[in-house]
């Protein structure tokens, strides 16, 4: 079980949150401009690093903010992004 | 015949004896003894059997590596395999011996387990003089600290008896107020970021505890720091016939004349290849067992050890090993097969004394994430690269680290003595799996040279002590029949637990009604009073039907649809999702959140809509009532509720930011009661007699406050039956008075209360679909027919919407996508079943595959349409009404023909009464 | 006729009221406390006498303040706290949404935490915490070092004095050694 450090309510059990995917993924401004082929990059294409992984997750059973860390996907080591 | 010396043995109380029932047979012991020490007291030597083999076998260790001596507890709640190593006896104690495997106990176990999470700056694992020194240590400067031992008290095995200063150390270490201290507490796993979870026996020792005492705890441990300090395992030597009882690790022999004053033998050959071994040898010698021989592998020995042998009488014979031993008429070990200098010679023993030196106990460090690397000075493997993890470091202390005495001489590596044994059957490298070294050899002859797949192959290392004593003497043995160093071999993995742990205690409290929280309306007493049958919805518990006397389900779900559809029905509509979201925006959040168009809803009103997400599929669906200028009540399905907000929070926070909007779950704020049928508008007009109900006054998809019975509401003119029908909201508090006054004002009018199976019956002939019931995330809005929920104007303004982009995907407009269809049975009376697949009339089911076409989402026997009637989803469906299809569920066929999916008031007429 | 209708209120728990007190161990429910949430303040907001503010998130607050007088279908201190915090704040009245247990005596932190992964023990009193108790998300709010205010859900409640009951077996009842 990982316990990963909430910004504003301190380390918590993983079960507390709610994983987001990798983060920095922005909902694209006209997606009517996008064609096919960009749309689907969007929604279902995600880098899955064997190492470090910035990610979004959400404190769901807290203060539901939601905030963006490093993990390491093969150690679970994390850093809070810079 | 006693083999209890007349003094000694710190662990025990002489004052206390102590009657045990092995196999229905009393054995006498004293508290503190485990029940191994009891059994070795009682001169039994036969403890157990070979799982495959039967052969006898004997207590070779004294804790956690003990292989042989597993028992059956059957006394209290019973308990399938426990080491005799590790079990405190006590009186009422009743064990059976074990051939290999234990039994489950039949029947409920209704002792108590429970759970504890608890937090630390240094995790302290092992109670011997490595942990408690660095338990001090960490309890220096005030942080919280936590000491786990699996013994009952501190002071481990280490360095002998406890000495003075230990004594003194473990006196502090219990008086500090920082420190806690967890006595028979086994650490099980040692995970991420810290957390250990660790198994506390609590009254296991105490037949006197009473029954609301937990029995054993599982402990959760988050700890900044976590120190290993759990020692090492003794390891064994291997030769032919090396199971046979009275063949006993020479450090735990020692260790039970010297803790528990029990000799295991009179006469004793010992035999080791570390000075661990010879000092136990010391130690028997002064405790009056006889040596007839102590053998060291190795060609030398350190001088003083030697002196101090000699002057027992004692020679040590270097360079020595045992080739084997023959058992007594008991099945015991009765002679020992020694080869010095060339030559045999045979002992008449009773003990076997072996040690094949120490395995540092890396099994938490390990699981960590730590590596290991073999160690020649050690002989062993010890700890290498620390976990990865600097931010919860693990440290490794004493004995686990691989620290061997500053007057210890090195000890050897040194397995098996041939590995070409003839008699490679009956050299055992896992006796508890009866796995032996012809096993391994044919491993090899196999192809196997990974130790990890050698492990697979011969199940070595596999049984419940997860070859603690035997696992690394096999990687050694396999190194010799590789004929490579031990350390390219390496270990085998370990992998959580390190001990068994019950699944009762892994329940804990988590059982029967605690086990998942039930989530009840604050009406909930009132079903209950009328005794309704209740369905599971998520964890909302909801009442089902409402049975008059004597009704099954069918008849009650008739009676309580006609009820709704020709005079008046009430139904406990509380479950739904509400959410309250404020803020200037929030029109405009809305308008992008759903399909439909939001911003220009006036106050008062209410409008439906549809969520998909990003791909376009629909997620969810519900009301939106307009409260304020800028206050919104947004309602979702009863069991979406928390990811319809998880969703408009996410959106709100992480892509528009730039909104004034907020989000407030108030679902369990509002008690609801629907009230739905023609007769409706006369229950209301008597509850709330101030309120205009008036279809010109209150319209439909609007909402009003009013005072309903005495109550303050807000009653909501929504409707999922397509009837005339209300919602009437009221602060919780006031739920079952609102049931009774509704109840009471709809006597006149026939009343009936009904549940959620004729609300799907009723939304059913509508073809109102329910979102992940008659679709799963592959069913655009287009596909439910629901286009008219996208907003022509947003598609016209080309103004976006999550999902919008993906409607216009090529796969989204298929004209062959399966879209929402009705279904009746053409004899007009064969149920059609949920989860049916839906394939061409008459196909051959045995001509495989059978195109599927489609499949039955929801299914009704409906009075209403006058038979039964299904919602399916079928490839180009909206195209093929009035086909002939067979639904096939269990590969029996029903006809069925393709219908319109509302197949009752399609004009929509009877909403408004 | 206020008197009338607030007679027809039922706490979460029904009848009868939860109130069960060991050696050392005090478990009730507070019933029909008024509780607001506040967004917006990012300072803590101030409250009066016997009743408590807790931290939900950033400029996120749960006032548990003491019953009204009279029924209605918002709380009136909710346009009150509207009014005191001006435009842009927003005020739910979610009294009903939760209920107020108050868990009291020197077992109550080792009850909590026999479902509570978090770190409890560090929570300073007059700090509230959000999170998961029991498999049920709560407000936990330590009003004393031994006293402890827990707003579940209202669907939760039973659920929750019915875990709480059960983990203070050992508190109601204490045998052999105490632990802390």
């Amino acid at each position: 079980m990982m316990s990963l450090p909430c910004p504003h309510c301190g380390p918590r059990d993983e079960t507390e949150f709610g994983y987001g995917g990798q983060a920095g993924v922005a909902y694209p401004a006209r997606p009517g401009d996008l064609d096919d082929r960009a749309w689907a990059e969007y929604l279902f294409v995600r880098d899955n690093p064997r190492g470090w992984s910035t990610e979004r997750w959400v404190h769901r059973a807290g203060c539901r903010q939601w905030f963006v860390l490093r993990r390491h996907t093969v150690t679970h080591e994390i850093e809070s992004p810079a | 015949m006693s083999r209890r010396l007349p003094h000694g043995g710190d662990l025990v109380d002489r004052d206390r004896p102590v009657t045990v029932l092995v196999d229905g047979d009393p054995v006498a012991a004293y508290a503190g003894d485990t029940l191994a020490s009891a059994l070795l007291a009682a001169g039994r030597r036969q403890v157990a059997a070979g799982t495959y083999t039967g052969r006898p076998r004997g207590v070779v260790g004294l804790g956690a590596e003990e292989p042989n001596a597993f028992v059956q507890v059957v006394s209290g709640p019973g308990e399938p395999m426990v080491r005799a190593t590790e079990l405190e006896v006590h009186d009422g104690l009743a064990v059976q011996r074990l051939a290999g495997r234990g039994r489950l106990p039949l029947g409920e176990d209704d002792t108590r387990y429970d759970h504890r999470w608890t937090h630390a700056e240094v995790l302290v694992v092992g109670g011997g003089a490595a942990g408690v020194d660095a338990a001090l240590e960490a309890a220096r400067d005030g942080g919280r600290v936590v000491l786990a031992d699996d013994q009952v008290s501190l002071g481990g095995w280490s360095v002998g008896a406890l000495g003075p200063d230990l004594d003194e150390q473990v006196a502090r270490l219990e008086t500090l107020p920082n420190v806690r201290v967890l006595p028979r507490t086994t650490v099980v796993g040692l995970y991420d970021h810290g957390q250990a979870v660790a198994v506390e026996r609590r009254t296991d020792h105490r037949p006197d505890a009473p029954a609301h005492v937990a029995r054993r705890r599982l402990w959760h441990v988050r700890a900044a720091e976590v120190v290993v300090a759990t020692g090492a395992h003794e390891r064994p030597l291997v030769f032919p016939d090396n199971d046979r009882p009275g063949v006993v690790l020479a450090g735990a022999a020692a260790q039970y004349v010297r803790r528990f004053g029990v000799l295991p033998g009179e006469r004793a050959v010992v035999w080791t290849a570390h000075d661990g071994g010879l000092r136990a040898a010391l130690d028997l010698a002064a405790a009056g067992v006889e040596l007839v021989a102590v053998l060291d592998v190795r060609d030398e020995v350190a001088p003083g050890l030697a002196a101090e042998l000699a002057t027992h009488g004692v020679t040590v014979r270097t360079g020595a090993e045992v080739r084997g031993t023959d058992a007594g008429p008991d099945g015991a070990l009765a002679r020992v097969h020694v080869r010095h200098d060339g030559t045999i010679v045979t002992h008449d023993v009773d003990l076997l004394a072996v040690s094949g030196g120490l395995n540092p106990a890396v099994m938490l460090f390990s699981q960590a994430g730590g590596r290991t690397r073999w160690s020649d000075d050690v002989a062993g493997f010890v700890p290498d690269v620390p976990p990865p993890d600097a931010a919860h470091p693990v440290r490794v202390v004493g004995a686990a680290a691989g620290g061997l005495r500053d007057d210890e001489l090195p000890p050897a590596a040194w397995f098996v003595g041939d590995v070409d044994s003839q008699e490679a059957e009956r050299v055992f490298l896992d006796p508890q799996r009866d796995a032996t070294l012809a096993d391994l050899r044919r491993a090899h002859g196999a192809g196997l040279t990974s130790v990890e797949h050698v492990k697979r192959y011969t199940t070595i290392g596999t049984a419940a002590d997860q070859g603690r004593g035997f696992g690394v003497l096999t990687v050694g043995v396999l190194a010799q029949v590789l004929a490579r160093p031990v350390g390219e071999v390496g270990t085998t993995t370990y992998r959580p637990p390190y001990a068994p742990v019950s699944f009762a205690l892994l329940a804990g409290r988590d059982r029967d009604a605690l086990s998942d929280p039930v989530r009840v309306t604050a009406i909930h007493d009132r079903h209950v009073a009328d005794g309704v049958p209740f369905e599971d919805v998520g964890q909302w518990r909801r009442p089902w039907y409402v049975p008059h006397q004597g009704e099954d389900l069918a008849a009650s779900v008739r009676r309580e649809c006609a009820a709704v559809r020709t005079g008046v029905g009430m139904m406990d509509a509380s479950t739904l999702g509400k959410i309250v979201c404020r803020g200037a925006d929030v029109g405009r959040f809305l308008d992008r959140v759903y399909t439909g168009l939001f911003s220009t809803l006036k106050v008062g009103s209410i409008r439906y809509g549809v969520m998909c997400g990003p791909d376009g599929m629909v997620v969810d669906d519900g009301t939106v009532a307009r409260i304020g200028e800028d206050e919104w009540l947004v309602t979702t399905t009863t069991g979406n509720a928390a990811a319809v907000l998880d969703s408009l929070e996410e959106w709100a926070m992480t892509e528009w930011p730039e909104l004034d909007v907020a989000f407030t779950s108030v679902t369990d704020q509002w008690a609801v009661v629907a009230v739905a049928g023609p007769r409706s508008r006369d229950v209301l007009a008597a509850l709330a007699p101030d309120l205009d109900v008036s279809n010109e006054a209150f319209g439909f998809m609007q909402w009003r406050d009013a005072v309903v019975g005495t109550l303050p509401a807000r009653v909501m003119r929504i409707s999922f039956s397509g009837e005339l029908a209300y919602e009437i909201d009221v602060p919780a508090w006031y739920g079952a008075a609102l049931w009774d006054a509704v109840r009471r004002a709809g006597e006149p009018f026939g009343i009936t209360a009904y549940g959620t199976e004729t609300m799907h019956v009723l939304r059913a002939e509508k073809g109102f679909p329910i979102v992940g019931q008659d679709t799963d995330g592959t069913v655009t809005p287009g596909d439910l027919g629901m286009g008219w929920a996208i907003s022509p104007r947003k598609v016209r303004e080309g103004a976006d919407f999550v999902g919008a982009r993906s409607l216009q995907r090529a796969d989204a407009v298929r004209p062959d996508r399966r879209q929402l269809v009705g279904l009746v049975p053409t004899d007009g009376s064969s149920a059609i079943v949920e989860g049916a697949q839906l394939v061409a009339a008459g196909a051959d089911l045995t001509d495989l595959p059978v195109p599927m076409l489609g499949h039955v989402t929801s299914a009704y026997d409906s009075v209403t349409v006058g038979s039964p009637f299904a919602l399916a989803l079928l490839e180009s469906g909206r195209t093929r009404h009035g086909e002939e299809l067979d639904a096939v569920d269990s590969l029996v066929p029903v006809r069925v023909r393709v219908v319109d999916p509302v197949p009752y008031d399609p004009e929509g007429a009877r909403r408004d009464g | 006729m206020t008197a009338d209708v607030l007679a027809l209120r039922r706490s979460p728990l029904g009848d009868p009221p939860l109130d069960v007190r060991g050696p050392r161990l005090h478990l009730r429910e507070l019933a029909f406390r008024t509780l607001l949430e506040l967004r917006g303040p990012t300072g803590r907001p101030a409250v009066g006498p016997d009743e408590h503010v807790w931290p939900l998130g950033p400029g996120w607050w749960l006032v548990d303040g003491t019953p009204d007088a009279a029924p209605a279908l918002e709380s009136p201190r909710a346009a009150a706290w509207r009014a005191a915090l001006g435009p842009g704040a927003g005020v739910v009245d979610v009294s009903c949404h939760r209920t107020t247990f108050a868990l009291s005596g020197p077992d109550a932190l080792l009850v909590l935490s026999h479902g509570c992964s978090i770190d409890l023990e560090r929570v300073p009193v007059g700090q509230g915490v959000q999170g998961v108790l029991a498999h049920a998300q709560v407000v936990l709010g330590r009003v004393g070092q031994d006293d402890w205010r827990i707003h579940p859900r209202a669907s939760f409640a039973r659920h929750l004095a019915a875990w709480l009951v059960d983990a203070a077996a050992e508190s109601w009842e204490p045998w052999g050694d105490q632990e802390d």
